[in-house]
């Protein structure tokens, strides 16, 4: 051996020494040096910074696991092994404690652009869509709610500026505004088609009292040029239709859509999807729609006949003469609706106590006051309250000075009041105060806990009824905290919840990022909504009956509505709104790994990776850190040439041992998903002209063999532990704003632990991640 | 500094490749718009291009060193502007491993950032725009294929927001507001001002409130509301000059996410626009490799699967049609440059292009050896600038020539010590 083993500089001497015999005895001979096994040098591996410490952290892991030193290399005494994972478990833990004790585990975390965006929702009463204008947020361990990832520059800050001015000027119009923007139309068949019939277009065709469009790819056939809207907002149909020519076991899926409906303009959003039937049914949608924007409501599923035209352009009769499947609908009403108060509330939210002169122009309208003096006495009680809510923590005088003494200057300067509180408003929104979460090293306070827990929980502020609950200091107690968090779960604020979570935990929000190939015939974008759907009530369904954690993998149900269910070949009884169906115990739909969306999101459209989809199970489902592939060795370039299928690539692959370490951890999870191709429909061979029979048979890491998905399903769901200490931990991380490091596992134990009489249900787990330390500390 | 393209490049071969572009009479209203002092004033532009998914650098590199090498498969495209152009190859940047992740250190250099062990430092480009950006009524340009990633990054280590949509950039960048709208712009700016000012007060009480932790992230923030104070009172006086026109029509997106050589190329139209109205003149391009299937003739897989070919002869041959079709698209804009002409000569005379990738190898997940072109601007080109595949030389290098070439006096950058051997000013 050359030299001695460097070993970092903590801990008492003897602990020193246990880490020295251990690592020159067991690690060095692969570990030392340029050459050093998977770029792991023991000899010079420092504790200079958290890159540093991370490394230490895989090493506790594979050396506690018995990964390491490999079982044919050396054979250790287990109190060996005991006392140097115990000693370095420990020099870990001092280290990040003391830490975090000085300045918390988490650091200068801010709102997202969606927290963000629902502030200003409560503070203003505001309903106008903000967070969709801008980038999304970069997400940093699955999260954007990590601080460690949350960029701050000029631009954010001009976005944020820009962002704020939006949402004011929203306000201030609505406020100021004669009366509440609220509007109801009604129109039947003949207003909803085509106005001349002679002429080839993609508007509906007026037929037997029915605006008709028929089974087609056409984009926006049909639209509808009545529906335009006059001016952006929230608006309500409720439309009455019925299929025609309808294939005999189904109805005809149709989705609604809108948009400017023309080819310079080709963006649509969606705002919902329905079965027709035979039988005329009314149905209801609420979508945000721009001044212009008009409806798409088309039917064009591929599994049916599609209307043939010549040049693009549908002539009237072409369908009925094809006997082309179609909607028909009788009429639609329209109402522009508020999502979040009528403009007395938002009246209510800018000067409370004020009466309004009313203008379209808010600049041209009033605050009535009748001289300076209430002009200023009203700043004096108006904006100090305002930026204690925007601020969520009373406030001392100081710190709202600033703000007034402007808005007074403003005043002096001869601007009238309602432009003062503009300014005002406009400096409060853009302060530090606003945009990030004030928490101080140790126990966060109770204002602090309360903020943690309502943007956890409903992305948003806490409600007055929480911030009582802080002032009154019930937050510092289990009982209190508990209490208020079941309030807010049971509130229907927190609806969006496990949709927020879902988008990031499990990469919801990048369901349509990649477009399946045409080979996935069967899939649309029907399909893809109602696979987002069926997830979320799923998960919606658990978090609501606490139900346990191991069911998140082998559930015997699922939620399906009936386009899901051809979709997935589950015979069953449903309408077009997923409802819960009970599976028999072949079926492979049951759990997360069987549904559309993680088999879809976990796929780039056109193939499947075993490595890729592994990877994404270890991670996100079974809480297992699977690390980047090593910086770069030459020889490690694989060479498949020859492989004939995924298998035999990743058998030639794993022929690498450096290469093996990591990959058994994750091929297994990846081959048991194999039957499901990029879509997330089920098979038996590879598409493309190989046809190479899939074998999702494989060993886990632990030695259990499995002979195919079914099996693979049972082994993950027999240890509920870890997918619980997952969920926590995942929890936890979008919660707080940091991954769950190694000083803070204990923690989570103790949640888990917690939670075993109820069978790990996932409300309970939800709720000690909220009780615990890593929550209420910072 | 000034080319002159006729003596250059064939007038002809410039017409063929530049499609249609902005009429001539326009162009001399705008240089009369612009002044008299702008037909002598040098104006470099820098428009850095870094591909996700590295390239198969076997097709990119020639064999042979220097002037007069044989033209590879990859370069063919660019035959016809040999002398617009350099290959280097046998370079990388000192310390950058991590793979995918070097994504953030590309344009910045920094080893840590790529490892997350450090913050990031800030980018070439944004050096530059941070020299000359005031001059320019957008002092650079971030924009993707999709997503708001980029390799762009401030001082403070925060990465820039790319613009993936060209039909809001076209509307950003030449979209007039009417008077009353552009004089509540005004009011709005300087109002900005204020309200920076006052949360900077604010944010040094809080700064006194909160612990070590918290104030370095409140640093970040108090440099960006400097930083946007200075903005907001530039801004304010391009308010009071109108913004160019432009005959061309606004673009229409792409909306396929996997169409990367479309939205490539689309994208590439506006970026001309914006350099030729002299709106900016940095521009980073963040060419992201998406997952899915790119719609060209040939090709059945995913890119970024593709990009893991592992020496496949299929998934290779598909991989190098994708490829090819980025630099052509490449190739169309720097024609599309040439063809364009302010007071001081054609755009690509004046115009510094980058194409790179922090990815040597995809396949290995390689940071050596990456694939490096560089066209136009005030270099002497046409050769293939071949420095050591086992020993590389720093690529920082580079961004110590970019820099001089835009004026900044450093001998600097990052791991750059100094300027590129053997690549020198025309």
């Amino acid at each position: 051996m050359i030299g001695t083993v460097f070993v970092f500089i903590c801990g008492s001497a003897e602990s020193a020494d246990i880490r020295r015999d251990f690592i020159e005895v067991n690690c060095i001979d692969c570990h030392e040096g340029e050459w050093a096994e998977g770029g792991l040098d023991l000899t010079t591996l420092a504790t200079d910074s958290e890159h540093d410490w991370e490394r230490w952290v895989r090493v506790h892991d594979r050396v506690a696991s018995g990964e390491m030193p490999p079982p044919d290399y050396a054979e250790i005494p287990s109190a060996k092994r005991q006392r140097f994972v115990g000693d370095l478990s420990r020099q870990i833990i001092n280290h990040q404690s003391s830490k975090f004790a000085e300045a918390g585990r988490v650091r200068g975390r801010r709102l997202t652009m969606v927290q963000i965006e629902r502030s200003l929702h409560d503070l203003l009463k505001i309903d106008i869509p903000l967070a969709s204008r801008y980038p999304d947020d970069a997400r940093t361990h699955g999260y954007s709610t990590v601080a460690d990832g949350q960029p701050m520059s000029l631009h954010h800050m001009r976005q944020q500026l820009d962002c704020v001015d939006l949402a004011l000027e929203e306000a201030f119009t609505r406020a100021f505004r004669p009366k509440d923007a609220t509007s109801k139309r009604f129109w039947n068949a003949k207003a909803l088609s085509r106005e001349k019939s002679s002429r080839a277009n993609r508007y509906a065709e007026l037929l037997n009292g029915h605006a008709v469009g028929y089974n087609s790819q056409l984009p926006y056939y049909p639209h509808f040029k009545a529906t335009t809207a006059a001016r952006d907002g929230w608006y309500r149909f409720t439309i009455t239709a019925k299929a025609i020519n309808k294939p005999e076991k189904n109805g005809i899926w149709c989705s609604v859509r809108s948009g400017k409906c023309t080819a310079s303009a080709p963006t649509m959003n969606w705002i919902g999807s329905f079965e027709a039937t035979a039988e005329p049914r009314k149905w209801t949608f609420v979508g945000w729609l721009q001044e212009g924007d008009r409806l798409e409501i088309r039917s064009s599923d591929r599994a049916l006949k599609n209307i043939r035209s010549p040049n693009g352009q549908i002539a009237a009769g072409l369908g009925a003469q094809q006997k082309v499947p179609g909607l028909a609908i009788s009429s639609i009403v329209q109402e522009q609706i508020n999502l979040s108060g009528d403009d007395a509330a938002v009246r209510e939210a800018i000067a409370p106590g004020l009466r309004f002169k009313r203008h379209e122009n808010w600049r041209l309208g009033g605050l009535s006051v009748r001289n300076d003096r209430e002009a200023r006495r009203a700043v004096m009680r108006i904006v100090p309250e305002f930026a204690e809510r925007a601020f969520r923590r009373p406030l001392d005088d100081e710190a709202v000075a600033p703000y007034v003494k402007q808005a007074i200057k403003d005043l002096s300067d001869g601007m009238p009041l309602r432009g003062a509180l503009f300014g005002a408003y406009r400096a409060i929104l853009c302060s530090p105060r606003f945009l990030y979460f004030q928490e101080d090293a140790g126990p966060l306070d109770d204002y602090a806990v309360a903020s943690r827990l309502s943007y956890f929980l409903w992305n948003s502020m806490p409600d007055d009824r929480l911030f009582a609950a802080a002032a009154e200091g019930r937050l510092s107690s289990d009982v209190g905290l508990r209490a208020e968090a079941e309030r807010m779960l049971d509130d229907p604020r927190a609806d969006g919840f496990v949709t927020d979570f879902a988008d990031q935990w499990l990469d919801l929000c990048d369901i349509a990022a990649t477009e399946p190939d045409r080979r996935f015939r069967e899939f649309d974008m029907l399909v893809r909504q109602s696979m987002v759907a069926e997830t979320v009530a799923f998960l919606g369904d658990m978090f609501d009956r606490d139900v346990g954690v191991g069911r998140l993998i082998d559930a015997d149900y699922a939620f399906l509505d009936s386009r899901l269910a051809r979709y997935y070949r589950v015979d069953a009884d449903v309408s077009d709104r997923v409802t819960r169906v009970e599976l028999d115990s072949r079926s492979e739909r049951g759990g997360l790994f069987g549904q559309g969306a993680i088999l879809k999101v976990t796929a780039n459209g056109t193939e499947t990776s075993p490595v890729v989809r592994g990877v994404w199970v270890a991670e996100r489902i079974l809480g297992k850190h699977i690390p980047a592939p090593p910086d770069n060795v030459a020889a490690l370039e694989p060479d498949i040439r020859n492989a004939k299928t995924i298998r035999d690539l990743l058998e030639k692959h794993r022929a690498d041992e450096a290469c093996a370490a990591c990959h058994r951890h994750m091929d297994p999870l990846g081959f048991a998903l194999e039957n499901f191709d990029p879509a997330g429909q089920w098979r038996t061979h590879y598409e493309g002209k190989s046809k190479h029979k899939i074998d999702a048979s494989y060993v886990m890491n632990d030695g259990q063999p499995f002979s195919g998905f079914h099996e693979f399903r049972e082994l993950v769901a027999d240890e509920p532990e870890p997918l619980a200490h997952n969920l926590v931990s995942q929890l936890l991380t979008y919660g707080t704003g940091r991954p769950v490091e190694f000083v803070d596992r204990e923690a989570v134990d103790k949640a888990v632990a917690a939670t075993a009489s109820t069978d790990y249900g996932v409300r309970s787990l939800l709720l000690e991640a909220v009780l615990s330390p890593v929550f209420r500390e910072k | 500094m000034n080319i002159d393209t006729q003596q250059r490049l064939d007038r002809r071969t410039v017409l063929r490749g530049a499609g249609v572009s902005v009429s001539l009479p326009w162009l001399s209203a705008m240089n009369s718009a612009l002044g008299a002092g702008s037909r002598t004033t040098p104006k470099p532009r820098f428009v850095a291009m870094t591909l996700s998914l590295g390239m198969v650098t076997s097709e990119l590199n020639p064999s042979e060193k220097g002037r007069g090498y044989k033209l590879t498969n990859y370069l063919e495209p660019l035959g016809d502007l040999r002398d617009h152009f350099t290959v280097i190859s046998g370079t990388s940047l000192p310390g950058v491993t991590s793979g995918h992740r070097a994504e953030a250190s590309i344009f910045t250099g920094n080893a840590g950032a790529a490892t997350g062990r450090n913050r990031n430092t800030i980018s070439v480009d944004q050096r530059i725009a941070a020299h000359s950006g005031h001059e320019t009524r957008f002092a650079s340009l971030a924009v993707s294929n999709s997503g708001s990633s980029s390799p762009s990054y401030t001082a403070g280590g925060a990465m820039v927001p790319a613009t993936e949509s060209p039909s809001q950039l076209f509307a950003d960048l030449f979209f007039e507001e009417s008077e009353a709208e552009r004089k509540r712009q005004f009011n709005r700016l300087r109002h900005g001002r204020t309200v920076m000012d006052l949360v900077l007060e604010d944010a040094k009480r809080l700064n006194r409130e909160l612990g070590a932790g918290d104030r370095d992230r409140l640093d970040a923030y108090f440099t960006s509301v400097r930083e946007l104070e200075q903005r907001l009172a530039k801004d304010e006086e391009w308010t009071k000059s109108p913004k160019p026109k432009v005959k061309a029509k606004p673009p229409v997106d792409v909306g396929n996410q996997s169409d990367v050589v479309a939205r490539q190329k689309v994208m590439q139209d506006v970026l001309a626009l914006a350099l030729e109205t002299d709106s900016t003149r940095v521009i980073s391009y963040n060419f992201g490799g998406g997952g899915g299937k790119v719609p060209l003739d040939g090709v059945y897989e995913g890119y970024h699967s593709l990009s893991h070919h592992g020496k496949d002869e299929s998934k290779l041959r598909q991989l190098k049609i994708v490829e090819k079709a980025i630099i052509e698209n490449w190739a169309g804009f720097l024609r599309d440059l040439a063809g364009r002409r302010d007071g001081n000569g054609d755009l690509l005379g004046q115009t510094t292009l980058l194409l790179t990738s922090n990815l040597g190898n995809a396949a290995n997940h390689s940071n050596k050896n990456l694939p490096v072109l560089l066209a136009g601007g005030p270099f002497r080109h046409g050769s293939h600038l071949a420095f050591d595949r086992n020993s590389n030389y720093p690529l920082s290098n580079l961004y110590v020539s970019l820099l001089q070439a835009h004026g900044v006096e450093t001998d600097t950058f990052a791991t750059g010590t100094g300027t590129m051997t053997g690549l020198d000013f025309a």
